[in-house]
């Protein structure tokens, strides 16, 4: 293998503009990167954290929920990949553009790639959800209870609040997988993303000292780097929108100190 | 305690999960173990050895890491095996860039190739198309290390392939006949076919056709199969021992300027190696193998043993 080229070429590669634009550029690869991953793991947040929280909630179906999520864990992403196409792209007929979202011709390969990201990131986000809904202080439960909370107020105001770490833990680990599996969509037809550029164009002619080596560590880096972005942005919301409460996470001055306890009793 | 039972057991699930996950992995990347298989001489039964000439020989045969490749290496390692010839199986090694030096290096004697791929790896600069005009380029390419035996009838070469609803709508039966249709049609083949010298350029340049929408996907088996039933694509660029030309009714069309070049089946052995008994067992192997032959026993293999598969062929043609 010492044939490859250099990897000193990388940053030459990442800087050439004309690597960035163009059909098959990063640009365009990296928009088709994230509408991939976004749509797989809002799907995968609809089916998972509804079933999370129900089986949170009620304690009933934790084992068989816990056993088919890891089960899901184990499928071989790209046999599960060319097994839905081959079963799901012949019954699609519908052949033209859905406005930005899907190209001409596209549907067909689209649906075995989000259903297979959505199987992939279903597990972290229902097990961390129940699990979070079930590490839930029972005393904090029979308290909501106690104040005259219904089932589906205690799921909404107290526990689902109280789970939201765990429950973005979930999304951040699940936003990871997708992404660095969604390198494989390329090899459908009419499909991209950042994988394009290192498993149907760089492997094949991997000596290429413009398409191969250079390009397929290029593009895993760029790969790399938007896992980076999104965990950063993600636990960004999560400081936002987890409670205060929580997380402990006050302004030094919101919080009456020891010293301001003590001379306001003496 | 109820509840925290659970999630105990959930945490207990977690890391058994991931534990199964790692083994698929792991599994669904065996191309890079290489299976060993000895097959020493008190394996082979006694008539065969008894029968055996003195000078038949030994030798590790190698083959690349696809089932095809095993298959083949199996087929002409049994055929010998049953003339006396002492085999040592060193199976799915990997691609040619490793394959080739392990040949070199006498890791392996014996390896089935295809004589229109090694003949451009040897040699970049090679121009030969045709079987013959390969067949006489490949010994000043291999030099005197290595030997070229007969190429096969057999070839698995790229097709442009159309399904038979498409064939018959446009009445096609060579890639010429492409020319004038092709602008209306969507063509699907691995990402390098739109710059390598035997792609997208040399449709254009040697038979002038130009297909107005491509795409790339993944190179052969059922990703192409499925797109061309399916008609995401029109044409498709398929292997020429593809099961769905039996199975589906594909039609590949005809080569008759030879875009592609030729890729026989072709077996090479390290010249030191090289014995009458292995040159006349191999030789007598490759006559018979075509390509309708190849493809059927690959349906037969499957995902299944192919040894077996090579055995019950060479015993039905009297090589076994």
């Amino acid at each position: 293998m010492s044939d490859l080229p250099s990897l000193g070429l990388v940053p030459g590669w990442l800087t050439t503009a004309a690597h960035w634009w163009g059909k098959h550029g990063l640009l365009v690869s990296l928009r088709e990167h994230v509408i991939y991953t976004v749509v797989a793991v809002l799907v995968a947040m609809l089916v998972a954290i509804p079933i999370g929280l129900a089986v949170g909630h009620t304690g009933r179906g934790s084992f068989a929920v816990a056993g088919l999520a890891n089960a899901l864990r184990a499928v071989p992403a790209f046999g599960l990949l060319i097994l839905l196409y081959v079963v799901v792209s012949p019954k699609i007929h519908y052949r033209d553009a859905i406005g930005w979202l899907v190209p001409r011709g596209a549907l067909g390969s689209l649906l075995p790639v989000e259903i297979m990201l959505a199987v992939l990131a279903i597990p972290p986000i229902l097990t961390n959800t129940y699990a979070g809904v079930q590490s839930v202080d029972p005393e904090v439960r029979d308290a909501a209870y106690g104040m005259g909370m219904r089932g589906w107020q205690v799921v909404r105001q107290v526990e689902f609040p109280i789970a939201l770490p765990l429950v973005l833990a979930g999304i951040r680990s699940a936003v990871l997988q997708v992404i660095a599996t969604a390198t494989i969509a390329g090899y459908l037809p009419f499909l991209g993303g950042l994988g394009y550029l290192i498993f149907n164009n760089g492997l094949p002619q991997i000596n290429d000292p413009d398409v191969g080596y250079p390009a397929m560590i290029g593009a895993a880096i760029v790969v790399a780097v938007l896992a980076i972005v999104a965990e950063l942005l993600l636990l960004t919301l999560q400081r936002v929108v987890v409670s205060r409460g929580l997380s402990g996470r006050y302004r030094a001055r919101s919080l009456p100190t020891q010293s301001s306890y003590v001379t306001a009793n003496p | 305690m109820k509840r925290k039972s659970r999630f105990t057991l959930a945490a207990v699930a977690l890391p058994v999960a991931l534990a199964t996950l790692l083994t698929a992995c792991s599994s669904s990347g065996g191309g890079a173990t290489a299976g060993t298989t000895d097959i020493s001489s008190s394996d082979t039964s006694s008539t065969s050895s008894s029968s055996a000439p003195a000078d038949a020989g030994s030798l590790t045969v190698g083959s690349a890491d696809f089932t095809e490749s095993a298959l083949l290496a199996d087929i002409y390692a049994d055929a010998l095996l049953a003339k006396g010839v002492k085999i040592t199986k060193k199976l799915n090694i990997g691609e040619r860039a490793v394959y080739v030096p392990a040949l070199k290096d006498g890791s392996i004697d014996f390896i089935p190739e295809y004589n229109g791929s090694i003949l451009p790896f040897l040699d970049p600069k090679a121009t030969a198309k045709s079987t013959d005009e390969i067949t006489a380029a490949l010994p000043a390419a291999l030099g005197s290390d290595l030997t070229a035996l007969d190429p096969a009838p057999a070839q698995d070469s790229d097709t442009i392939t159309v399904t038979k609803a498409t064939a018959d709508e446009y009445n096609l039966k060579t890639i010429a006949d492409l020319a004038p249709v092709a602008s209306k049609l969507t063509f699907g083949a691995p990402a390098a076919f739109q710059t390598r010298p035997d792609g997208l350029p040399a449709l254009k340049s040697v038979y002038g056709v130009t297909f107005g929408t491509f795409t790339a996907l993944a190179a052969g088996g059922s990703v192409t199969q499925t797109a061309l039933k399916n008609g995401t694509i029109d044409a498709g660029d398929v292997f020429s021992t593809d099961p769905s030309f039996q199975k589906d009714g594909f039609v590949a069309l005809a080569d008759p300027k030879n875009e592609f070049a030729a890729q026989n089946i072709t077996p090479i052995v390290a010249t030191a190696k090289l014995t009458p008994t292995i040159k006349d067992a191999a030789n007598a192997v490759s006559a018979k193998l075509t390509t309708e032959i190849l493809t059927q026993l690959l349906i037969e293999v499957g995902t299944g043993d192919p040894d077996s598969v090579a055995k019950k062929w060479l015993t039905s043609v009297g090589l076994g």
